[in-house]
């Protein structure tokens, strides 16, 4: 077991870095630039019981630390990725991933929950209800604590592999929201999901995006993001994994310190695809100079 | 196959009013085709600015880039090493050509086709081409296309002239063709053409490698990321309206 190796509910992760479902599709655009082996693991792509096409375009803008994205689950189907993606991917990916499954209704994400439930590439399954675009689905679920603990524990009852909530920090009363979770069986959390932005044309004074509003991603809201985790850790007893604007391994450290036993990075994937890597090699090199045998004293201890 | 790497900057010049050219050198050989894109890091910037290739050489690549934000703008400041995925996206296929190719384009779309014309006569194709551009003073590539011999026609807004009625009134309308600019030009071009043909596409993006999906598109026969599947998409698969 390397310094860097930390576990989610029974999954061993070689270090505590994930990227994020949404920034990585389903890992094949990565293998262009390195080994997606060296990873914990990742969380792939959205994925919704039915073919999503998504948003119209423009899809993507950006401000200066960041980005707004408003894909909008666009996805081929859990059949589609069940059937067709993994098995290419089992070829060149030996570890596990975390399944995101979003839906639209209750049956919904429980139908797609049991076909990931089979798939032995899937290690976790990753309950998004945070997505900002789209519309009666999505964050609707992830704002109201009734609504949420109901998506979970419907799909509890239907799954055998671990469930992790990804909640949306748009939610009013997070640590509730997450108290309640934890009450009604989550494995785990995920905090969060992209904040809620817009961006105008200066020209125009129109928005940019074609849906008008979309996530907001990016170094700019780690602050934000990191306070998420920290707010919330004390108040539960299952794993968090932190997300929200990391980019480097000193953020990695910082997230782990709030709370997180783990920590899915987004944005970084788009901007500087190979960066990942060297912030894997940086993290191990952090452990020595912090003097710790493994990344997971690292958790909670600006709590301790 | 993107390639992120970093690139001496050879040449960052002004070419016209807004519209620099830059040029790029790396040890490695490149593996450029006409039609693909280099996305390059601006300091400054969160996301980067997808550019086509006007031209290239084993170690060297040349863009040529419009002013049209901040992005673009801080670019004409990049000296020095340059943070860029190279190698981007399909490119142009040459499948359709026997003896003659067509290149239609407008204002910084005729960029792209610069490489294009380069490739066909490296593969001894006559090259006919009708470029247009808002006004005289807009003008690119006259010197490089008259290099490879091509059969250029100008076109001009301030004349009260449009591209593709000029490829109607040439009676080029069934010549196979590669085509980029304006999405309406295109559309145009989309609708009057009978010969077979591409189009190269632009969008905002996120990656520029196919991570994010936020440059996908609904085609006739499915969805297709424009940085990945494209930017280069066959005539008559386009669902223009998507566009616009």
């Amino acid at each position: 077991m390397g310094k860097l190796t930390v576990e989610l509910s029974g999954m061993t992760l070689k270090n505590p870095v994930i990227p994020a479902s949404g920034t990585y599709g389903y890992g094949m655009d990565y293998l262009d630039f390195y080994d997606v082996n060296i990873l914990g693991s990742f969380s792939i792509k959205g994925t919704t019981l039915h073919p999503r096409e998504g948003n119209g375009l423009p899809r993507i803008c950006e401000y200066d630390q960041g980005m707004l994205n408003s894909v909008g689950l666009q996805n081929p189907g859990v059949h589609d990725v069940a059937e067709k993606i993994f098995p290419e991917l089992k070829k060149v990916y030996h570890g596990q991933v975390i399944a995101n499954i979003s839906g639209f209704s209750f049956d919904e994400y429980v139908e797609c929950a049991k076909i990931m439930d089979r798939e032995d590439i899937v290690g976790i399954l990753e309950l998004n209800i945070s997505c900002p675009n789209v519309h009666g689905g999505g964050a609707s679920f992830g704002t109201d604590i009734p609504t949420a603990v109901e998506v979970l524990k419907r799909v509890k009852q239907a799954v055998r592999k671990p469930v992790y909530v990804k909640c949306t920090p748009q939610c009013p009363d997070l640590v509730g929201m997450c108290r309640a979770l934890e009450e009604n069986g989550a494995d785990g959390l995920v905090l969060s999901n992209t904040f809620l932005g817009i961006r105008l044309d200066r020209r125009t004074g129109k928005p940019i995006m074609k849906n008008i509003t979309g996530g907001v991603s990016g170094p700019g809201i780690f602050p934000q993001a990191l306070y998420k985790v920290y707010q919330v850790y004390p108040h539960v007893h299952i794993p968090i994994i932190g997300c929200g604007g990391i980019s480097t391994a000193d953020d990695i450290i910082e997230m782990m310190s709030a709370g997180a036993a783990a920590v899915e990075i987004g944005t970084l994937n788009l901007t500087d695809p190979q960066r990942i890597p060297q912030i894997i090699t940086e993290l191990e090199q952090l452990c020595d100079t912090l003097h710790v045998e493994s990344i997971t004293e690292i958790t909670g201890r600006a709590h301790r | 196959m993107p390639v992120q790497e970093c690139l001496q900057v050879i040449e960052n010049v002004r070419i016209k009013e807004d519209v620099f050219r830059l040029v790029l050198s790396g040890q490695r050989h490149f593996f450029l085709k006409c039609g693909q894109f280099v996305n390059v890091k601006v300091p400054g910037k969160a996301l980067r600015r997808p550019i086509s290739v006007t031209s290239y050489t084993d170690h060297t690549v040349t863009l040529t880039y419009r002013i049209a934000g901040e992005g673009t703008k801080l670019l004409t400041e990049c000296t020095g090493e340059l943070d860029v995925i190279n190698e981007c996206g399909n490119g142009f296929s040459f499948d359709l050509f026997e003896k003659d190719i067509l290149l239609i384009g407008g204002g910084i779309g005729t960029a792209p086709l610069v490489a294009c014309a380069e490739e066909a006569v490296k593969r001894g194709l006559k090259v006919h081409a009708v470029f247009g551009f808002r006004d005289r003073s807009q003008t690119l590539f006259e010197e490089e296309m008259k290099k490879l011999g091509a059969d250029l026609h100008y076109v001009y807004d301030e004349d009260g002239e449009n591209t593709v009625t000029k490829v109607r009134d040439l009676g080029w309308q069934d010549m196979n063709f590669l085509c980029c600019g304006p999405t309406v030009m295109m559309r145009a071009a989309d609708e009057l053409m009978t010969g077979e043909g591409e189009f190269s596409l632009e969008t905002r993006m996120g990656c520029g490698f196919g991570g994010c999906m936020g440059c996908s598109l609904k085609l006739k026969s499915g969805m297709a990321r424009i940085c990945k599947e494209g930017p280069v998409f066959r005539k008559g698969e386009i669902l223009w309206e998507n566009l616009l």
